[in-house]
């Protein structure tokens, strides 16, 4: 069985780990309330989706 | 290489998702709209609109006559269903409730619409639900176009018609023959008739009822206008005529 021959240093591994990187979600506006909302999916202020209420918001 | 593997394990074994999705099916046949995780909705609905359609099959064999002698309702199909869902209830629901609603409907019975991420998992959460029982679950605002533009029509097109075809058919009246006249009256109190109702019904047409108000409305000025002017011997006949017709039809 092939083993690592060197322990990798902190630096390396954290150099890798540059490249892990969280994505922001795509976000658009509710046509409705004018709120931010996820992307195909209902606004969670108004409750609205696709021009009709799918969910009450209190 | 992930080639012709279709469906989601949900991380359970066959017998634990098979009887999740019997579970997810009553409920969702029960209460009309159930939320739950993006994943489960989406494995949920091919099964459940399997079992939608074939109550709408069952339909559709009891309305035609196509059952063994003897039978008034598909049991065998009712049997199948509830293979799956096992609640008679809620089986009778589907057969005797659903299925008439989506009896006209080709497929698509359920909709899925994401709500975001819940608290605590961060899972995906979306809601499904029969499309034919959304409005009566919770206050829809549908057809808001359909319902704004009929107004518009029907009261903004007749009034600038009214004045362009009064315009030119009093111009007609003095100087034309009285003959004229009398022609055009004698054909529309047929129209008169029939239009109060054909507006209320065939509102979404607003083409129909722009045209026959134009008839109808200027011919009632016409008449109003062209009897004390001219056409002294003819029109009032006809005038007198017609003139206790059209109270009547307009009441």
């Amino acid at each position: 069985m092939p083993n690592p021959k060197r322990r990798h240093s902190k630096s390396r591994r954290d150099k890798r780990r540059t490249h892990y990187k969280a994505v922001a979600p795509t976000t658009s506006t509710c046509p409705n309330c004018n709120s931010v909302k996820l992307s195909h999916a209902a606004c969670p202020d108004c409750g609205y989706y696709n021009g009709r209420k799918v969910i009450s918001v209190e | 290489m992930i080639h012709r593997r279709v469906g989601r394990k949900l991380k359970r074994t066959a017998s634990h998702r098979k009887a999740m999705l019997c579970n997810m099916a009553s409920s969702l046949f029960q209460h009309k709209k159930i939320s739950t995780t993006e994943a489960k909705a989406k494995e949920l609905r091919p099964f459940a609109e399997a079992l939608i359609t074939r109550a709408k099959h069952a339909l559709q064999r009891e309305q035609q006559g196509q059952l063994p002698t003897g039978q008034v309702i598909d049991i065998h199909n009712r049997r199948e269903v509830y293979k799956s869902i096992r609640n008679k209830g809620v089986v009778q629901e589907l057969f005797d409730t659903i299925a008439p609603a989506v009896a006209t409907r080709p497929g698509g019975y359920t909709r899925i619409v994401k709500l975001g991420t819940r608290r605590g998992d961060a899972g995906k959460i979306a809601i499904i639900e029969l499309v034919d029982f959304a409005a009566s679950r919770d206050g829809i605002i549908r057809t808001r176009r359909k319902k704004t533009t009929k107004p518009t029509v029907t009261k903004s097109a007749p009034a600038p018609m009214v004045v362009t075809a009064v315009e030119e058919e009093v111009i007609e009246a003095p100087v034309a023959d009285v003959v004229e006249v009398p022609v055009e009256v004698v054909e529309i109190p047929e129209e008169i008739v029939e239009t109060p109702a054909e507006v209320e019904v065939i509102a979404s047409n607003s083409e129909d009822v722009t045209a026959e108000v134009e008839i109808t409305s200027p011919a009632e000025e016409v008449i109003a206008e062209a009897t004390p002017e001219s056409s002294e011997v003819i029109s009032d006949e006809i005038s007198t005529d017609e003139s206790p017709e059209e109270p009547k039809a307009e009441a």
